[in-house]
């Protein structure tokens, strides 16, 4: 089966880029975006993602919240924070609730697709 | 506390500043880098996107300072040795110094003791401290190092226990004139054409966040000397 990919942003500028990158990476991932963490979980309960990629600061349920609910709702799932805003102190945070990585935009969109390549193979 | 003030309200800025331009900035790499790939090497398509790219992180650099001026991360201090950071500062601009015939030299007291300190935003202050020295002697001079452990002195007033490690950065270079030296330390005040202003206030703000103070002393033509005061704090009764 496909490994499924979710990218959670309200920036479609990035979600776009982001999306075109896997879909041209030759990986044969599902790939979907979301705009906000609220149609992410609507997503998610759908059919689950093995990965999601999420900003922090988004209208409404923020990136925080989302990494909470998908650690407790779905445990299978990875996640990795991006965000605009970084410190040492958010690092901490996300890495203490079980995100996998956290990003500093803007970013190396080949760093990215490493970290998601050595999680869903 | 009027300037605390400020700078927390700075702070607050910052956020929306990192919120309204890192997301576009975010989106425009991620977007360049994509159809870069999608070019061969030789293109000059390729060649101009690697441009853009280029220019983001131009523009992120300048904001990642500048957020570290206005929002520093909490300091982490723990115990280091002065002589190591500075050896490593020195370390880092040596080839430039030597070719400008810079001669530099640094004296450490006998027995200095360790420095309490965030060594990451220690090293960013005495590296701002010594490209300025630098920029400042265009056609070579002095640069030297000083430090010394003065027992009983206090950086402030409330520190609480006394003893004092100070550190004397002086230069040969060009000198500041009077009217100047007030708004050295201002962000965003710069001489240099191709200066942003940030260094000094970025340190002194530094400095701040680590208990610690900085003052300048300068003569026009003949040089300037930067000394930091750390306030002592005893090894063992660490943490
Ligand atoms: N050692 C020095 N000798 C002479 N002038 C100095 C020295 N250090 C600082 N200045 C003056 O203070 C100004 C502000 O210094 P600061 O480090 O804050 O900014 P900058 O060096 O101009 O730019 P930046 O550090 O952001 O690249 C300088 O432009 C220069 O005029
Ligand atoms: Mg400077």
């Amino acid at each position: 089966m496909a490994r499924r990919l979710l990218i959670v942003d309200d920036e479609e500028t990035l979600t776009f880029s982001l999306y075109q990158s896997f879909i041209l990476s030759k990986k044969d991932y599902e790939v979907a975006t979301a705009s906000s963490g609220e149609e992410a979980l609507d997503k998610m309960s759908s059919a689950p993602f093995d990965l999601i990629i999420t900003d922090i600061f988004m209208p409404g349920i923020s990136g925080i919240d989302l990494l909470k609910k998908v650690k407790s709702d779905y445990p299978a799932t990875e996640v990795i924070v991006m965000t605009a805003y970084g410190s040492d102190e958010k690092k901490d945070e996300v890495a203490g609730l079980g995100a996998k990585h956290y990003v500093e935009k803007p970013f190396e969109m080949k760093a990215v697709r490493e970290m998601v390549f050595n999680i869903l193979g | 506390m009027e300037r605390m003030d400020r700078l927390a309200t700075l702070g607050e800025l910052s956020a929306g500043i990192a919120h309204e331009i890192r997301n576009p900035l975010a989106g425009i790499k991620t977007s360049a880098q994509v159809l870069e790939e999608s070019f061969s090497p030789g293109d000059f398509r390729s060649q101009l996107v690697s441009r853009i790219v280029k220019e983001i992180d131009r523009s992120n650099k300048l904001l990642q300072r500048f957020f570290n001026f206005a929002k520093p991360n909490r300091p982490k201090p723990g115990f280091h040795s002065l002589k190591n950071i500075v050896d490593g500062v020195f370390l880092l601009l040596a080839p430039r110094l030597m070719k400008r015939k810079i001669e530099y030299s640094c004296e450490i007291e006998e027995g200095l003791p360790n420095i309490y300190i965030d060594e990451s935003q220690f090293e960013q202050v005495i590296l701002n401290l010594f490209l300025n020295a630098y920029d400042a002697m265009p056609d070579g001079g002095n640069l030297n190092v000083k430090t010394w452990y003065d027992k009983s002195g206090r950086v402030m007033a409330e520190q609480e226990s006394k003893g004092v490690v100070i550190i004397l950065i002086s230069d040969t270079g060009k000198g500041i004139s009077q009217e100047k030296l007030e708004r050295i330390f201002d962000p965003f005040y710069t001489s240099k054409s191709d200066g942003v202003g940030l260094g000094l206030s970025i340190s002194s703000r530094l400095l701040e966040e680590n208990q610690s103070k900085i003052e300048v002393n300068s003569v026009p033509g003949e040089g300037s000397a930067f000394k930091i005061m750390l306030p002592f704090v005893q090894e063992d009764r660490q943490e």
